[in-house]
């Protein structure tokens, strides 16, 4: 059953007690008739507790990890260190070979970054601006209007978005690279400038760039952290 | 209140999550002490202790429950964390026969942290880590720090708060997706 945006937006008042008492009282009485509105009441509340399990569980070992406790004895780490060296030996003699390519990595943790810009919608008809057209696949079309655009953080970002949806991973790099610290767009096209390297085969420049957004509070640290641990 | 406690309120509202580490890190090795000399509490179960009574802090702030606080934030994060630490020694049936302990009754309000949630939950929880940007960030910001669409809009580059409406929805509908495959998926591992 798909999800009605106005039956959304009325779980989401009642959940936030953004109701008058009888806007309350009329949603509950419907609630046991109305089975798209019951499941949409359900769904959103689900999401928020789905949210609340998720932030904690990150925030926690955001905080673990600041903690002045959280640092091993040296006899631990050398404990583990040696661990590691033992996996590690009888893997290589096992496998002979890491068994987790970058190509691998990269296609586990790539998805195109979404049009947010002039997404297309019902009065639009899909080929009104570069990102409308970026967001239906027409990347070359897309492309030739980026490339006669004023340069923006923007259109940087997107341009790097079209040259890696097109596989042009090395055009993708300068783009990310030049986008300013101070843009909206800065940390992902730092995601996304990691996950180029990585496909290009550099593994060092993407470490190089994953490991401050592993330690950041951006929602690709995790990922950064298990990339990392896998290079 | 205090200046230093409606900071603290102001920017754990507006999203800056370093704050949160500057205020564990500020209290932490007091909060070890005390908790240690009153409860016998381990140096590692103090740290987790502390760490649930900022979380629980964050959370209320976030949540709208904890808009003024009478005491300041140390005061209120040692409170929740005098309850926890009892809750915790209760739990593992070690005596606390120390009279000092109840000197510390400063009363304060809050929601207690849940963290168990339900089957279907944490399969909503497991298709948020797969969801990804921009729909995780969406998602969190709107239904865990509870900023408004403009606010949402601004703060993640879109063009207006329109523009993050439709595409919150968006994610929603990709979300329900994910669950019901999944879903289906683990009834068919059964």
């Amino acid at each position: 059953m798909a999800l009605d945006e106005q039956h959304i937006t009325r779980a989401e008042k009642y959940i936030r007690d953004e109701m008058s008492a009888e806007e309350r009282t009329s949603f509950e009485a419907e609630l046991s008739t109305n089975d798209a509105l019951r499941a949409a009441f359900d769904f959103v509340k689900d999401t928020e507790k789905a949210l609340e399990v998720t932030e904690y569980k990150r925030l926690k070992s955001m905080l673990k990890e600041n903690s002045k406790s959280s640092g091993f004895r040296f006899k631990q780490w050398l404990g583990i260190a040696a661990s590691v060296a033992l996996v590690a030996t009888f893997g290589y003699l096992i496998f002979g070979v890491d068994q987790t390519t970058t190509e691998d990595l990269y296609n586990q943790y790539y998805e195109a970054y979404p049009n947010i810009v002039d997404p297309v919608n019902r009065s639009s008809d899909g080929g009104n601006s570069p990102f409308q057209l970026y967001e239906l696949g027409n990347l070359d079309e897309a492309l030739d209007y980026f490339s006669v655009m004023a340069t923006s953080d923007t259109t940087l970002f997107y341009k790097g978005q079209v040259h890696m949806s097109l596989g042009n991973y090395e055009k993708s790099v300068t783009a990310f690279s030049r986008l300013d610290k101070s843009s909206t767009f800065y940390v992902s096209g730092q995601w996304y400038l990691a996950l180029a390297h990585l496909k290009l085969g550099d593994n060092k420049n993407a470490e190089r760039i994953l490991k401050p957004l592993s330690k950041g509070d951006s929602n690709y640290a995790d990922r950064a952290r298990k990339i990392i641990e896998s290079l | 209140m205090s200046k230093d406690t409606k900071d603290w309120i102001l920017r754990i509202k507006e999203g800056a999550e370093e704050e949160l580490k500057s205020l564990y890190t500020l209290y932490e090795e007091e909060f070890k002490t005390w908790s240690g000399a009153m409860f016998s509490l381990s140096e590692a179960e103090a740290a987790d202790v502390f760490q649930d009574a900022v979380i629980t802090f964050y959370f209320n702030v976030k949540k709208g429950k904890l808009t003024t606080l009478t005491s300041t934030v140390k005061t209120y994060l040692f409170a929740i964390g005098k309850n926890l630490a009892l809750k915790k020694i209760r739990k593992d049936n070690r005596l606390v026969v120390d009279n000092e302990v109840m000197e510390f009754n400063a009363k304060v309000a809050y929601e207690e942290l849940r963290v168990e949630c339900s089957e279907r939950q944490q399969l909503i929880a497991d298709c948020l880590q797969q969801l990804g940007d921009p729909c995780y960030s969406i998602l969190r910001m709107f239904y865990f720090d509870r900023f408004s669409m403009d606010s949402i809009a601004q703060r993640l580059g879109y063009k207006n708060e329109h523009v993050v409406k439709s595409q919150k929805l968006r994610c929603l509908q990709r979300l329900r997706g994910m669950l019901e495959k999944k879903a289906v998926n683990n009834e068919d591992d059964v």
